[in-house]
C-alpha cells in the first residue's frame, strides 16, 4: 500500500497542473469572450469558390 | 459547412423579373422600388448603395456572406450610398479620446457598429483586412456589437475604415467605455481563477475524504490515515487562504460598517474549521473538517459568480444601446466652411450647422433657420416645437424640418440633458437601499447561530474541553449558510437567465422581491403605452382620393407627411387600392401648411384647415367629421377642385396590446396610473382608450415634476415606473422598480433595474408574473434550507453529529437547493424567441 505515498502526491501535482493550464488560459483572454468566437470556429476557413 | 455555403450563392439562378412582382434587391433583400428595376439586368438593387456592397462583397471574393445570411434566415443590412465623408474620424480629439496606439505602431480603435446582429455579420467584418488594404485585424463581439479594429495608419486613415464599414451597410460610430470593459475583464478573471482553485481543492479534498470515510468504517493504517490528513490539510489551507480570503475580506468590511453580514459567520465557521483542522493534523487525532470547508468555499464563489455575470451581462447589453446626442457635429469654420468635428472638440460660442434628421450636438441658440424640433425625449411631448432666430434648442432634441445653424451654450454635461442624467445619478444613489431577502434572513441566522453555538461550547464543557470544541465547530459548519446563502441567488440567477431568454433584461437581484408586492405603476404615455410614432387615427370622406394624396406626401420628407404616407399606403392596399397614383403633372410644397398638386384636370390639395380655407377651400362637410373624432390628432384636410372630400386624423396611437395589459395589471392588484409630459387632453384620451381612471392621470409634467411625483407615492407604497424616454430616467431610479421599455434612451435604461427588449407591453405581464413565481421559488428554496439547518443544528447541539451524517447532510442540502432552483419555471420557454433576443 506503500504506492499511495507516490500516487497521491502525484494526482495532487497532475490536478495542480491543469488548474494552472485554467488560470493561464484565462489570464490570456481566452475566457473573455463566450458568444462570438463559436461562430468564427465554423467560419475561419474562407470559401472556395467551385470552378 | 465553408463550401455549402459558398456554393448555394454561386449556383443561384440570377434573378428574372417578371412584371408585377415585387423584385427583391440582391443585397438587402428588401423590396425593389419599381422605377428602378432595369429588366435587362440579372440582379436589382434597392439602392446604389446596395449595389456597390454587392460588388464590394462578390469583387473581393466574399459572397459567402449572403449564403450565410440565408442560412441563418437574416438579411444584411441595407447599405447607404456614400455622402458622408467621416471626417470626424481623423480629428485630433477623436483620436485622443478613442484610438489606442499599440506598442508596434499600429493604431487600434472600438467601433459599436449598429448593424451587427448576427454571424454573418462577424463573418463579413472580420473579412475586414480584406476588403480594405491597411487594415491588420477585425475583431467583432456580436453580444455587445463592438469591432475591435487594428490598422496601420500609414496605409489607411480611421475615416477611410467607417466609409468602407458604412458602405457595406453598418453604420461605426465608438464604442467608448474602455476602462468599464477592461475593468469588468479584471474582475471576471480574477474570480474564475477563484473558482478554479476553490473548484480543485473542493473535488480533491472530497475524493480524500471519501477514503477516510472508507477507513472509518473497515479500518485504516495509521500512517495512511496521516498521509490522507495530511494531504486534506493542505488543500484546505489553499482553498482557505486563497480563494476563501474573498469571505474575510467582506466579513472585515461588515464589521466595520457594523451590518449583519453572512461573511462574517462564514468566516468564523471557516477560520474555526481551518485552525481546529490544522491543530488535529498536527497533533493526529480528532476531526479534520476540510473536505466541507473546501466544499463551502467553492459552493459559495459560484453562486456569486452566477450573480457577477447575470449583473454584467445586463449591463452591457444596455450599455451598447444609442446614446442621445450624436458623437459627430457639422462646425462652420472662420472661413464659413463645414467641418465635421466629434461634440468633443466643440467650445461654446462655435457655430454648428444642423441638417434635417439630425440629432443638435449641444445646447444651442437658433441663427439662422427657421425648424420643428422633435423634443420628445426630453419633454415628452410629442408634437413638434417650432424654433425661429434668437430661440433656444437643446442637445438631442431632432431637427424636423429645415436645416439650421446653432450657436453653441453649453456642451456635454453642461447640457440640458447631462444635467438630467446627473439628476438620474443622483436619484439612484439615493434610492434606499434595500436589503436583500438572503441578507435579511442570514442576518438573523447568523445570531441565533453564533448564540447556538455558544451554548453547545458551555453545555458541553464539563464534559471536556475537546468535545465541546469539536461538537461546537461541528456546529458552525453544519449549520451551513451555504444553502441558505446560494438558495436565494441561484434561484434570482436561474430566474433572470430565463427572463433574459424571453427579452426582459434584469439587473438588480431584487427585482422579484420588489415586483411580488403590490403598489402603483406609474406608466409613461408617449413610446410605452402608446407607439410613440404618428399614425391615422380615423379617415372620414372619399376613399379614392387616398392614392393621390399618398403621392403627393411621399414627396415630402416632413415627419407627417411620412406617417401619412406610410399609413396610407396600408390602408389603401387593405381597399384594393395598392396601385399607386400617377405622378402628378404639377407639385407644390408649401412648407408648414400643406401640398398641392395637379393630376390631369384634377388638383388635390391637402394640408391644415386654415390654410386650405385661405385658399378658397369648401369646408362645409367638415364640421360632421370632426364631430366624433379623438380628441388630440393632427388633423390633414384634402380638397379636390376647391371642395373638402376627405379628412384625415393622425394620432400616436396607443399600442395594441396597451388595453389588455392595464387591465391584466389592474386585476393583478396594482394601481395603475399615467404619468406623461405631454398635453392633458391627449393624455386624457389615450388613457380613457386604454382604460386608465382619469383620476389616476397625471399629465403635462416635466422630468422634475416625474420625479416628485414618484418619490411622493414612493413614501407610502411601493412604486412602479415604466417609461422610455429622457425625461422618465430620473423617475425610472428614483422608483422602487424602473422598468425601461425598448426603444428607450440610454439615459433611461442606465436609470432603469428592468430592460424590455421586445417592442411592446407584452413583456411586462410576463415580467410581473414571472417575478411572483419567481418568488414562490425562492422562498421554497429559503424554507427548505431553513428547515435542514434546524434540524442539523438541533442535531450538531446535541453532538449527535457524527463525520458521517456532516458527509451526507452538507451535499444532501446544497444539492436539493440547487436542484429546486434550477428546477423552476419563472419564465416559461417559448420557441418562438431566438438568441439574438438583444437585437434592437
Amino acid at each position: 500500500m506503500s504506492v499511495l505515498y507516490i500516487a497521491l502526491p502525484a494526482a495532487l501535482l497532475l490536478g495542480g497542473a491543469a488548474v494552472a493550464a485554467f488560470v493561464w488560459a484565462v489570464r490570456s483572454g481566452q475566457l473573455d469572450e463566450l458568444e462570438t468566437p463559436p461562430f468564427r470556429a465554423v467560419f475561419e476557413d474562407p470559401p472556395r469558390p467551385r470552378e | 459547412m465553408p463550401a455549402e455555403f459558398s456554393s448555394a450563392v454561386l449556383d443561384a439562378e440570377p434573378a428574372t423579373v417578371r412584371p408585377g412582382e415585387a423584385v427583391e434587391c440582391a443585397h438587402c433583400v428588401l423590396p425593389v422600388p419599381p422605377g428602378l428595376i432595369a429588366v435587362e439586368r440579372d440582379r436589382q438593387f434597392c439602392c446604389h448603395g446596395c449595389e456597390a456592397a454587392y460588388e464590394l462583397i462578390h469583387g473581393t471574393d466574399l459572397a459567402g456572406y449572403y449564403a450565410i445570411c440565408e442560412q441563418l434566415d437574416t438579411h444584411p443590412p441595407q447599405a447607404v450610398e456614400l455622402s458622408d465623408s467621416c471626417e470626424e474620424f481623423d480629428h485630433p480629439a477623436f483620436i485622443e479620446r478613442h484610438v489606442r496606439m499599440l506598442p508596434d505602431g499600429r493604431c487600434e480603435v472600438r467601433l459599436l457598429v449598429d448593424g451587427i446582429h448576427c454571424a454573418a455579420c462577424v463573418w463579413l467584418l472580420e473579412k475586414l483586412p480584406r476588403l480594405l488594404r491597411g487594415v491588420v485585424s477585425a475583431r467583432v463581439d456580436l453580444a455587445r456589437r463592438v469591432a475591435r479594429v487594428q490598422w496601420d495608419a500609414d496605409a489607411v486613415s480611421l475615416s477611410t475604415i467607417a466609409r468602407r464599414l458604412r458602405s457595406l451597410g453598418y453604420a461605426a460610430r465608438p464604442a467608448g467605455g474602455d476602462a468599464e470593459s477592461d475593468g469588468f475583464h479584471q474582475a471576471n478573471r480574477r474570480q474564475l481563477v477563484q473558482l478554479a482553485i476553490a473548484g480543485a481543492c473542493a473535488g480533491n479534498a472530497m475524493l480524500l475524504a471519501v477514503a477516510m470515510y472508507a477507513g472509518w468504517f473497515s479500518g485504516i493504517a495509521d500512517d495512511h490515515s496521516r498521509l490522507l490528513r495530511l494531504a486534506s490539510a493542505v488543500l484546505g489551507t489553499v482553498s482557505l487562504l486563497g480563494p476563501g480570503a474573498t469571505f474575510y475580506r467582506g466579513a472585515w468590511n461588515a464589521l466595520r460598517t457594523r451590518t449583519p453580514h453572512m461573511d462574517i459567520s462564514l468566516s468564523l465557521g471557516l477560520a474555526a474549521g481551518g485552525l481546529m483542522g490544522l491543530v488535529n493534523t498536527w497533533r493526529g487525532t480528532g476531526e479534520i473538517y476540510f473536505d466541507s470547508l473546501c466544499m463551502l468555499v467553492f459552493v459559495l464563489l459560484t453562486g456569486r459568480y452566477m450573480q457577477f455575470r447575470q449583473q454584467r451581462r445586463a449591463a452591457e447589453r444596455v450599455a451598447v444601446l444609442r446614446g442621445l446626442v450624436p458623437c459627430i457635429a457639422s462646425r462652420i469654420n472662420g472661413e464659413g466652411r463645414v467641418e465635421r468635428v466629434p461634440v468633443e472638440a466643440l467650445v461654446v460660442g462655435d457655430l454648428v450647422e444642423v441638417r434635417v434628421g439630425d440629432a443638435l450636438p449641444a445646447d444651442g441658440t437658433v441663427v439662422s433657420g427657421t425648424t420643428q424640433l422633435d423634443e420628445s425625449l426630453l419633454t415628452g411631448e410629442s408634437a413638434g416645437v417650432r424654433v425661429a432666430d434668437g430661440d433656444s434648442a437643446p442637445a438631442g432634441a431632432i431637427n424636423l424640418t429645415a436645416p439650421i445653424r446653432l450657436r453653441v451654450v453649453s456642451t456635454g454635461h453642461e447640457t440640458q440633458v447631462g444635467r438630467l442624467s446627473a439628476l438620474v445619478e443622483a436619484a439612484s444613489l439615493s434610492r434606499t437601499p434595500l436589503v436583500e431577502l438572503a441578507n435579511r434572513a442570514s442576518g438573523v441566522f447568523l445570531i441565533v447561530v453564533l448564540v447556538v453555538a455558544a451554548g453547545t461550547l458551555a453545555a458541553w464543557w464539563p464534559t471536556g474541553v475537546d468535545q465541546a470544541v469539536d461538537h461546537t465547530i461541528a456546529l458552525l459548519i453544519v449549520a451551513c449558510p451555504c444553502a441558505l446563502g446560494l438558495a436565494t441567488p441561484l434561484t434570482i440567477a436561474v430566474a433572470s437567465g430565463q427572463a433574459a431568454r424571453r427579452g426582459i433584461l434584469i439587473r438588480s437581484g431584487d427585482v422579484f422581491e420588489l415586483l411580488s408586492r403590490r403598489g402603483t405603476i406609474w406608466l409613461d404615455k408617449t413610446g410605452t403605452l402608446t407607439t410613440g410614432d404618428l399614425s391615422l387615427r380615423s379617415f372620414h370622406g372619399d376613399r379614392s382620393v387616398a392614392p393621390f394624396v399618398r403621392t403627393l406626401e411621399e414627396g415630402i420628407a416632413h415627419p407627417v407627411a411620412r406617417s401619412l404616407a406610410r399609413t396610407l399606403g396600408c390602408l389603401t392596399a387593405r381597399d384594393g387600392l395598392s396601385e399607386p397614383s400617377p405622378l402628378p403633372d404639377e407639385f407644390q410644397y408649401f412648407p408648414g401648411l400643406g401640398v398641392a398638386g395637379r393630376f390631369g384636370d384634377m388638383r388635390i390639395e391637402c394640408g391644415s384647415r386654415r390654410w386650405l380655407e385661405s385658399r378658397g377651400a369648401d369646408m362645409s362637410a367638415v364640421e360632421l367629421w370632426l364631430a366624433d373624432s379623438p380628441a388630440a390628432a393632427t388633423t390633414i384636410h384634402v380638397s379636390r377642385d376647391g371642395r373638402v372630400v376627405a379628412t384625415f386624423l393622425l394620432g400616436d396611437a396607443p399600442r395594441d396590446e396597451a388595453r389588455d395589459t392595464v387591465t391584466a395589471l389592474q386585476q393583478a392588484g396594482w394601481r395603475v396610473g399615467m404619468l406623461s409630459g405631454d398635453q392633458s387632453d391627449i393624455a386624457r384620451a389615450v388613457a380613457r382608450d386604454v382604460g386608465i381612471e382619469p383620476s389616476r392621470v397625471i399629465a403635462g409634467v416635466l422630468p422634475e415634476e416625474k420625479l416628485e411625483v414618484i418619490r411622493r407615492t414612493s413614501e407610502t407604497e411601493q412604486v412602479v415606473m415604466v417609461g422610455d424616454g429622457v425625461n422618465d430616467a430620473a423617475a425610472l431610479a428614483a422608483a422602487d422598480v424602473g422598468i425601461a421599455v425598448q426603444g428607450g434612451a440610454e439615459a433611461s435604461l442606465r436609470a432603469a433595474k428592468v430592460y424590455l427588449t421586445q417592442p411592446g407591453l407584452g413583456s411586462l405581464t410576463e415580467l410581473l408574473a414571472g417575478s411572483d413565481r419567481a418568488m414562490h421559488a425562492i422562498r421554497r428554496g429559503l424554507a427548505l434550507s431553513f428547515a435542514y439547518n434546524i434540524t442539523a443544528v438541533t442535531l450538531a447541539a446535541c453532538g449527535m453529529v457524527t463525520p458521517l451524517l456532516a458527509a451526507v447532510l452538507m451535499p444532501l442540502s446544497s444539492l436539493s437547493v440547487i436542484a429546486l432552483a434550477t428546477m423552476q419555471r419563472a419564465f416559461p420557454h417559448s420557441s418562438t424567441m431566438a438568441t439574438n433576443g438583444s437585437r434592437p
